[in-house]
């Protein structure tokens, strides 16, 4: 234990401006952050602020750590530690408890004291900082640490961050290609896994052995199969595992409308050059039981031609609600698929059988939060804490941690001012949905996220929010996902592209 | 039975298709003054990080106070000193600093010996390691080397580079601890270790030509001059202990690297040189011995190279 603490000692004094430009941003965070949480509705200078220390203490921290590593550098055979009585491990450990006392332990402290200047107790979030932190280890400091292992000075690691950077662009655009593939729900989490394991063994075994090479190929191997879950498994079957299939008494039934089509403008059809058919498939959805709702998150569709020509979409995204009973009754639900132009050449002349498989959440409403309008903050259960903000006209709230479940927000609203008359009767109704307000990231600094009631008023009133209204919140909470499939309707493309 | 302090058998190291070190045998007896000399490229440094568990070894076998240079890590350094011109200091720290950030790795520092040799280096404490010359920062890691007492000191080129003064101290500094201290060095700087190596080993292209005491060797080798009859032919075939045989009209000179008694060598003359007068033998300098081994050697090699390559032509043409 001495000798670890002996070489935490030596990089702390090595390394003293660098701690001391974190710790000073840190600082400098944890003041702008707890300023931007009341705009919830546009961004300001605080939040702005806020952000850019963000960005900035990022970059300190890699700064940090790639300079922490490097002082007792591991490629190479003519370092000076190779050859003293320093054993691997406990200059590992150093490394360490100099992470632990320098970059974790300021940053959970802070985000303590953020939690408890967001108006919430500190000791139940403490997983959730906890986790946080593992986020932070597997997206920042082992990757880090691990191109610093191989590396022999700053500048290298930064051409090898470039290189990284570079590819991990390449990823993501990939990703964005593809972006219309539905991703397993378990992928993020299996890609941070695979970064975790893979690194944190390979910085393991550089200390050990100080076998370069074979720990390039370690992370190497990492970036390969990050590139590789990224482009097989979203569009795949496996991206509906964990969808279950209903095995007797779905709790909806979806099938598609094959009556009289309203007829398609076929606007994509007059440009030759367009690769993808836009097709609306409209959907009757059934038996929805009450207080249930359904999100489709993913679709994937069949398509047989009368002369046995088939094709089989990948499985895409699908962001909608499935909130009416019958598509016949008015603007139904729709399925929004793309089919590559030439599969609509050769099926799109006739009638064709199609048939759609779905991967479909179901939303069980939660009980109503009954409470009044408040500038006061209210602790609203699964939500965070809300309270009226005078200076925007509506509704704030708080979270721990990221965005907030879906919360529709009922109250009175007047259809002028709020002293009640005669003329000026308050309606109730949905007035809309918190959200997160977007464009404002901390990237996982802070601990608080922060939205407000996004207006969606269905209630016929424009007055303002009224302090003293009763105020209901109902949110929405995923009981299970399952997997479902259309029965065979035979419809024609040619009614269904464009409309 | 004694531990050596080194100890190696048929130690190999390749890189690819280049050999580094083929098959080197040698053994340091404790307390002795090793001195490893050798052109450059000849695989000395690549002999001492084997040693120092640096990189591996492709084949053969090591030992270091007996133990399997594999095994050469922590708490085991704390016996074994190690100094190298090519060796990274944490350039950031004073020399006190250094001193200080060291002393709790060796349980047996020596404060006394710490401020005898900063004394004797004339090393100031409150610099910064990157301010000092190259000398001085020699002297600093030299220091950091000894106030442990290591059983073993592993020196790879710590004079190179280095003023005539500097290296006088720090050779000073090394005498100081002999006895006490194996020293194991590797050096161009020949006529230095022959004043106080105990014993010396020549690696060339890998492989190790001699390793044997320094007495041994000095008695062994000889330079020999007589006269001959001008007329007199030179006979077909000389002993293959006679390096760098020429002659110049009635004059005879060669490096004898066997060389016993002056009777015995004289006898050996007169066989081969009937006319043979006048014999002298002059003792040789370690660095004479190094150039006539490396020009014999190399003589060797390219007549070897040259019968190879006329082989391989006469065989294609065949």
């Amino acid at each position: 234990m001495s000798q670890i603490v002996h070489i935490f000692r030596k990089d702390a004094r090595q390394l003293r401006l660098e701690i001391l430009a974190t710790l000073t941003i840190l600082v400098l965070f944890g003041i702008f952050e707890p300023r931007s949480w009341n705009d919830f509705v546009v961004m300001t200078l605080e939040g702005m602020t806020s952000m850019a220390f963000a960005i900035l203490l990022y970059i300190a921290w890699g700064i940090l750590i790639i300079r922490l590593i490097q002082t007792d550098r591991l490629p190479g055979l003519n370092q000076f530690w190779t050859t003293r009585p320093v054993e691997w491990w406990k200059l590992l450990a150093a490394k360490g408890l100099f992470l632990l006392v320098f970059l974790y332990a300021p940053l959970i402290l802070l985000q303590m004291v953020l939690l408890h200047l967001g108006g919430f107790a500190v000791a139940p979030n403490l997983p959730l900082i906890l986790l946080d932190m593992f986020l932070l280890s597997a997206v920042l400091v082992l990757p880090l640490m691990s191109l610093a292992a191989v590396t022999s000075s700053f500048g290298q690691t930064m051409l090898v961050l470039l290189g990284t950077l570079v590819l991990f662009v390449l990823v993501l655009y990939v990703a964005f290609a593809l972006g219309r593939n539905l991703e397993p729900r378990y992928l993020t989490s299996l890609q941070l896994g695979i970064v975790v394991a893979i690194l944190s063994s390979a910085v393991v075994y550089q200390y050990r052995w100080r076998a370069t090479r074979n720990t390039i190929v370690l992370c190497a191997v990492t970036a390969v199969l990050l590139i590789c879950t990224q482009w097989f498994l979203p569009g795949s079957s496996l991206a509906v595992v964990g969808y279950d299939r209903p095995a007797q008494g779905a709790p909806v039934s979806i099938a598609i409308y094959s009556g009289p089509q309203p007829g398609g403008h076929g606007f994509n059809l007059e440009k030759p050059d367009v690769p993808t058919i836009i097709l609306y498939v409209p959907l009757v959805v059934s038996s929805i039981a009450p207080g249930t709702s359904f999100s489709l998150e993913g679709q994937r569709v069949h398509l047989e031609g009368p002369d046995g020509y088939g094709w089989e979409s990948q499985w895409e995204n699908a962001n909608s609600v499935l909130t009416k009973d019958s598509f016949a009754n008015s603007d139904g639900s729709y399925a929004v698929i793309s089919i590559p132009r030439r599969v609509y050449d050769r099926l799109g002349g006739g009638t064709v059988r199609v048939r759609m498989e779905f991967a479909v959440a179901q939303l069980q409403e939660m009980p109503a939060f009954q409470t009044f309008v408040s500038a006061e903050r209210v602790m609203v259960p699964g939500l965070g804490s809300c309270a009226f903000s005078k200076e925007w006209g509506t509704i704030g709230c708080r979270s721990v941690f990221g965005q907030p479940a879906d919360f529709a927000v009922s109250t009175f609203r007047p259809r002028g001012r709020c002293e009640a008359s005669p003329s000026n009767l308050p309606t109730h109704g949905q007035i809309g949905h918190v959200s997160t307000r977007e464009s404002r990231m901390t990237l996982g600094i802070s601990p608080v996220t922060v939205s407000g009631v996004r207006f969606e008023s269905q209630v016929q009133a424009s007055g303002p929010l009224c302090v003293g209204a009763p105020i209901s919140y109902v949110g929405k909470r995923i009981v299970q996902r399952l997997q479902m499939q259309t029965p065979t309707a035979t419809v024609s493309l040619k009614d269904l592209a464009g409309f | 039975m004694i531990t050596l302090s080194i100890a190696t058998h048929a130690l190999t190291r390749k890189y690819r298709t280049l050999t580094a070190l083929a098959g080197v045998t040698l053994s340091v007896d404790p307390g002795s003054v090793y001195a490893l000399v050798g052109p450059n490229g000849a695989g000395k440094t690549t002999l001492i990080q084997l040693l120092m568990n640096l990189q591996p070894a492709t084949s053969g076998t090591a030992e270091v106070l007996g133990m399997p240079t594999g095994e050469i890590r922590g708490a085991v350094l704390n016996r074994i000193g190690y100094v190298s011109e090519n060796q990274e200091l944490p350039e950031w720290m004073t020399v006190g600093g250094l001193l200080d950030y060291l002393r709790p790795f060796y349980p047996t520092w020596d404060r006394g010996l710490e401020g005898q040799l900063l004394r004797d280096f004339a090393l100031p404490c409150d610099r910064k390691l990157k301010q000092l010359s190259r000398g001085m920062r020699m002297k600093a890691a030299f220091a950091g080397a000894l106030c442990f007492r290591p059983a073993l000191l592993v020196l790879d080129e710590p004079f190179s580079g280095l003023d005539p003064l500097v290296r006088d101290e720090l050779i000073q500094g090394l005498l100081d601890r002999i006895g006490e201290t194996t020293l194991f060095l590797s050096s161009h700087d020949l006529a230095e270790i022959e004043s106080f190596a105990s014993h010396v080993g020549y690696l060339e292209e890998g492989s190790l030509l001699f390793s044997e005491e320094m007495t041994t060797l000095s008695n062994r080798f000889r330079q020999v001059q007589f006269q001959v009859d001008p007329a007199s032919g030179t006979p077909l075939k000389l002993p293959a202990a006679w390096m760098e045989y020429e002659r110049s009209g009635s004059l005879v000179r060669f490096t004898h690297s066997q060389f016993g008694t002056e009777a015995e060598s004289r006898a050996q003359i007169a066989t081969l040189f009937p006319t043979a007068g006048d014999a002298r033998f002059v003792p040789m300098s370690l660095r004479s011995i190094f150039l006539a081994y490396a020009r014999t050697h190399r003589t060797v090699r390219a007549k070897l190279d040259s019968e190879v390559a006329s082989g391989a032509t006469l065989g294609g043409k065949a």
